[in-house]
């Protein structure tokens, strides 16, 4: 164990280590590439390297991509991998709070603490879990499915039926590609992009032309909150004349980078609009919690010269009087309430 | 009568489903039927058309019955109560799982005997533990666990 650790720490394999764990945050952030592709395309450069800087590198490239993951999942609430979906349950709102910072260091903090862990766990468990995992068959395998049901019964808090039919659709959608029994294509209906499956994750198919559906999608179906509310939550307060806000939506307020704004109009109405009409519980459950009842305030960074500001209808932070704002810009015509849901009209656009 | 209403939004549910499985069962019909393997390739498309479809006629049906007959919706459980009990539940589920993997895989039980154990198990803590709930996933965990014995014995020559 100490050679490991010196071997370790000579400073080209912490250099290594350095390049690895950056060039895989970096790749774990975005949407759709994940550290098995990094990985993957990695691995051609190592052939000629030390073994030991080499699986330095791979290591650090995958822990930086398992971990990268978090950005996204904090300031867009679309997880880069996998393992960050429950990084949007508590760092999205974070963010919307304006404590985008704080939640992507908690985060960052949190896969440290937790890749300790499960290194000490892996050390010290390896055998025995290797044996339990080696018992593993198809009646295991197919208990586990059986489970997974139940599970699904036990979280659903809506109807079953509904979540039984989610997971069937879900598992419908797991059958285009290549049937893994005779090697035919199945369901594929003639196209080429279906062979590989939609967002299987086996190793280098990872990256399906597919992938980006499930994760875009629902960013797509909340009109104008995806793109502008991440620039408007890393950017600190106190930036005045660089960010105009606008109200889309009664949960948060929403702004876009200047000059971009005439692109991220369109782009977001049109991406939001047609998949918007699809009902969801947490728009149910809005629009039947109250018909008045104003929402929470904007965060102090968008209240600017004593103008009234709700939640989800923002000042423009760099408007000094409404003389100089332009007339496209959102002026406050009433409270926004809960009932009613992405009303852009309310606000004068 | 817009898309939010929950008639419309159950019936849309319901022919999105209906429409999936016409396409599952069309894609099916041109994979081949089986050779030398017990099950084709079609055969899991088709049991997952059967599947969604009888899922999205539960739906609409539901749906058309109770506004048919006026019946108040499901209430939501929007509570932070029903949110923490359905936490509870899930713990209970997986404590559950846990429990009966490790029967199986190491205790080496029998399956029938762990799943209807584990169904019941399960049953009870979603639904409530009374008797004639017990009664009822005993009876349905016994016949899930030999239809899948059923189907792993006959038709994939798995033994356990």
């Amino acid at each position: 164990m100490t050679d490991a650790f010196l071997t370790l720490f000579q400073w080209h394999n912490l250099l290594y280590l350095l390049l690895g764990t950056s060039v895989g945050i970096v790749v774990g952030g975005i949407p759709g590439l994940t550290s098995t592709m990094l990985i993957a395309l990695t691995l051609p450069l190592t052939f000629h390297m030390d073994p030991v800087s080499a699986m330095t590198l791979l290591i650090g490239e995958y822990v930086g991509g398992i971990s990268g993951g978090l950005v996204t999942a904090v300031l867009l609430r679309m997880p880069g991998t996998p393992s960050s979906i429950v990084t949007t349950f508590d760092g999205y709102p974070m963010a919307q709070q304006g404590k985008a910072e704080r939640a992507l260091a908690l985060g960052i903090f949190a896969s440290v603490v937790g890749g300790l862990i499960s290194w000490a766990l892996l050390a010290g468990m390896s055998p025995s879990l290797a044996r339990f995992a080696l018992g593993f068959g198809p009646w295991e395998y197919c208990t586990l499915v059986l489970a997974a049901l139940f599970m699904l019964a036990a979280l659903t808090q809506g109807s079953l039926v509904r979540g039984l039919l989610g997971a069937a659709v879900g598992m419908a959608l797991s059958l285009p590609g290549i049937d893994p029994s005779i090697g035919t294509p199945r369901l594929t209906f003639g196209s080429d992009a279906l062979l590989s499956g939609t967002a299987r994750g086996h190793g280098d198919r990872d990256f399906q032309p597919a992938l980006p559906m499930p994760k875009g999608v629902p960013t797509l179906a909340m009109p104008g909150r995806s793109s502008c509310t991440a620039w408007a939550t890393t950017n600190t307060a106190g930036r005045r004349g660089t960010c105009r806000t606008r109200c889309m939506s009664p949960t948060g307020p929403c702004a876009w980078r200047r000059g971009r704004s005439a692109a991220a109009i369109p782009r977001d109405r049109g991406s939001g609009t047609f998949p918007s009409p699809i009902p969801t519980r947490r728009w149910r459950r809005s629009a039947a919690t109250s018909t008045a009842t104003p929402v929470a305030p904007c965060p102090s960074r968008f209240r600017q010269r004593g103008r009234r500001t709700r939640r989800g209808c923002c000042a423009p932070c760099s408007t000094a009087s409404p003389r100089s704002r332009p007339s496209r810009w959102p002026t406050c015509a009433g409270p926004i309430t809960r009932s009613s849901p992405r009303s852009t009209t309310s606000c004068g656009w | 009568m817009t898309l939010r209403h929950p008639l419309v939004r159950d019936l849309a549910l319901c022919i999105a489903a209906l429409v999936l499985a016409a396409v599952l069962l069309i894609g099916a019909a041109s994979l081949p039927p089986p050779r030398f393997e017990p099950i084709g390739s079609a055969a899991l498309p088709r049991a997952m058309a059967v599947i969604i479809a009888l899922l999205g006629l539960i739906v609409g049906i539901g749906a058309l019955r109770r506004h048919v007959s006026g019946a108040p919706l499901p209430a939501e459980d929007t509570a932070s109560e029903a949110a923490q009990g359905s936490s509870l539940k899930s713990l209970g589920v997986f404590v559950g799982l846990l429990i009966y993997v490790f029967a199986l895989d190491k205790l080496r039980l029998h399956f029938e005997v762990a799943t209807t154990v584990f169904v019941v198990w399960s049953g009870c803590v979603i639904g409530g533990f009374k008797p004639r709930s017990i009664l009822g996933y005993a009876i349905f965990g016994l016949l899930l666990s030999l239809l899948v014995a059923w189907v792993l014995r006959t038709w994939l020559y798995i033994e356990f």
